[in-house]
């Protein structure tokens, strides 16, 4: 194969070319004579492989540059992408803790509502007042039965408080206390206290604790606390 | 006296060439060309078949005319447009990625093309087959449209030519931009949309896979009581589709598409074409959920639901994902231990629920195989494996096919 009739060592605008397309189109030279063959001389045979070479290689060098700049656009895409879902997620777990607030303070007002509800006081007759217990007494139950009875019996100038027990099935040791904290207290105002429809259970755990059964008066039914309390009142 | 030169093992004798390149580059001629150049570098001859995946951001007809520009006529070229890509190292984006193979004489290859309108995909798929099939194929590679046509029957009608356990794999074609809107299949030297690209090996040539998802199920089994066009579930157990949905994701269930590809539908049981599934608690195969209708309040699925199919909700984890990619590559590589090729195809729904973290999916499945061994994959719109022998359209999944030439 003969020269190219304008070859790239010998065009006058080879040196205004840039280095890569320079290299880009001396790679292209593997069949000129002055490359391959008889002919070839061993200079420039040497040079337009090593410029090949530097070619590829610059070829790399690019190629792993703009794989770098691809994969950071990707990543910030995506990064874009993650910081919106979070952001999202953020709006989400806003609503979710007002709900959840909100529900939370009703259920807090219901509960307040039910403990007014559970420790009812009923005015018998002049100077006696009862308090039926029904269910479980925990410390924040007992705290508003004895707010309520103690209030009362001051404001009623009551004598006699009547604590009814017949919705008690059974009680445990924290409420055994609790109940007798309440027992104790009215017994300070000066006020008789009489324990009515005590069942066998609570009455057991009531003697496991410090209960002195002579500083109360027990009876069977409210109506029997009622009489005694009629009676009492009528003697004085 | 000349030392005699042992000849390598039979069994240590890589009878199968092959070298995969990938180029980023703002020009898509330049990307194709520089792709040709380098895998004429590597190889040092002409590749007799050059498998190309390239993101869909390049001008397509553009990037294999510069691909084919580099390589001499002689060299077949088939692949597809891709939503990410992996090369030997590392999964990349923006990438013309292509493995150049060179055959032995005793193993050769053949590339198919279908042009659209494809208006009967179970015909078609069946007179395709018998195209191939006329060529004695060993394996084929599958490039069908996944937006113009639903590949469920396009397979069926496919292995009914060359038979149900034949062994298919490969991908649906993807965009970088996951917008559903054109991909593109290429043969010979030309891109083209709505139709299929394969790649048939003939000769004394095996292939392996394993395919896992990571995506586990959640809550009991349902059936699919109505389905319609293959891919819309209306109802399940008689309940719309969309209430159960939402009754599992809550307000989550409108956040389509993101939510319907992190938490698929997962099938149990079932029949899908002509394979029955096992029955049990293990996820035979994925369909992410791509919208809903909120009139009907159907789901609308990526892949084929047959009626009466066994359906689960399921979740993962992106660990979940990862460590399935892992599996899948070591399950592959325990029952070929050392392959000639590597191929790897995941969904592009998984580079959504990965983020940044999609990268360490390749890595994963990477790491199990030698360095030496050439590796190519990326990332598509519905993957093809075979499950219990007959290959199956997948979502969601991570594959892979390890290739050799039977010594």
């Amino acid at each position: 194969m003969s020269r190219c009739a304008s070859c790239l060592l010998e065009r006058q605008d080879a040196s205004s070319l840039s280095p890569e397309d320079f290299q880009e189109q001396l790679s292209q030279c593997t069949e000129c004579p002055l490359v391959s063959g008889e002919t070839a001389i061993p200079a420039i045979r040497l040079l337009v492989q090593k410029q090949r070479d530097a070619a590829r290689a610059s070829r790399k060098q690019r190629n792993e540059t703009n794989k770098l700049r691809t994969e950071m656009e990707d990543l910030r895409a995506e990064s874009h992408k993650y910081e919106d879902r979070v952001m999202r997620l953020e709006v989400l777990h806003q609503t979710t803790t007002q709900e959840l607030e909100a529900q939370v303070a009703l259920a807090r007002e219901q509960e307040q509502t039910l403990r007014a509800l559970s420790a009812p006081i009923l005015r018998l007759s002049k100077g006696v007042i009862a308090l039926p217990v029904i269910g479980r007494v925990d410390a924040a139950r007992a705290d508003v039965m004895m707010k309520n009875l103690l209030a009362e019996l001051s404001e009623r100038q009551a004598n006699s408080a009547i604590l009814d027990l017949t919705g008690v099935s059974e009680i445990d040791g924290e409420a055994a206390n609790h109940l007798l904290r309440i027992l104790s207290a009215a017994r300070l105002l000066g006020a008789e206290v009489l324990l009515t429809g005590l069942r066998g259970e609570v009455a057991r755990m009531l003697v496991g604790l410090d209960f002195d059964p002579s500083r109360f008066t027990t009876l069977a039914t409210v109506e029997e606390a009622l009489r005694r309390c009629m009676s009492r009142a009528r003697s004085h | 006296m000349v030392p005699a030169v042992p000849l390598p093992a039979l069994e240590s004798r890589i009878m199968l060439r092959a070298a995969t390149v990938s180029i980023v580059h703002e020009d898509a001629f330049l990307a194709g060309r520089d792709a040709g150049r380098e895998l004429l570098e590597e190889l040092g001859e002409a590749p007799s078949l050059v498998v190309v995946f390239a993101s869909s951001r390049y001008d397509q007809a553009q990037m294999l005319a510069g691909l084919g520009a580099a390589l001499p006529a002689t060299t077949r070229i088939a692949g597809c447009s891709s939503t990410a890509e992996i090369d030997n190292k590392e999964a990349l984006v923006g990438s013309v990625t292509a493995m150049g193979l060179c055959l032995s004489g005793a193993v050769g290859c053949e590339t198919f093309r279908l042009l659209a309108p494809i208006d009967d995909p179970y015909a078609s798929g069946r007179a395709f087959g018998e195209t191939i099939k006329a060529k004695n194929p060993a394996l084929l590679l599958l490039f069908p449209d996944g937006l113009a046509m639903n590949n469920a029957p396009f397979l069926l009608g496919l292995q009914e030519s060359l038979g149900p356990q034949f062994p298919i794999f490969g991908g649906v074609p993807g965009e970088a931009a996951l917008g559903f809107v054109n991909t593109y299949e290429y043969e010979g030297r030309e891109a083209f949309s709505g139709g299929v690209s394969a790649i048939a090996l003939t000769g004394p040539v095996e292939v392996v896979t394993a395919a896992a998802a990571g995506f586990q199920p959640v809550g009991v089994a349902r059936t699919a009581t109505r389905v319609e066009g293959g891919r819309t579930i209306y109802e399940l157990d008689g309940i719309p589709a969309l209430t159960l949905y939402r009754q599992y994701l809550g307000t989550r269930a409108n956040d389509m598409p993101i939510v319907g590809l992190e938490f698929p539908l997962g099938i149990v049981g079932g029949t899908i074409g002509t394979q029955r599934l096992p029955m049990g608690e293990a996820v035979s195969v994925i369909r992410g959920v791509n919208s809903f209708d909120e009139a009907t309040l159907a789901l609308r699925c990526l892949g084929e639901i047959p009626q009466g199919a066994q359906i689960t909700m399921t979740r993962a984890t992106k660990d979940d994902l990862l460590r399935a990619a892992a599996d899948a590559a070591a399950s592959a590589l325990a029952k070929m231990p050392k392959p000639e090729a590597v191929f790897f195809f995941s969904c592009a729904g998984r580079k959504l629920v990965l983020g940044s973290r999609f990268k360490e999916e390749a890595e994963k499945a990477l790491s199990a195989f030698s360095p030496d061994v050439p590796k190519i994959g990326f990332y598509t719109y519905g993957e093809l494996s075979p499950v219990e022998g007959t290959t199956m359209y997948h979502d969601e999944t991570f594959t892979v096919a390890l290739l050799r030439e039977k010594p």
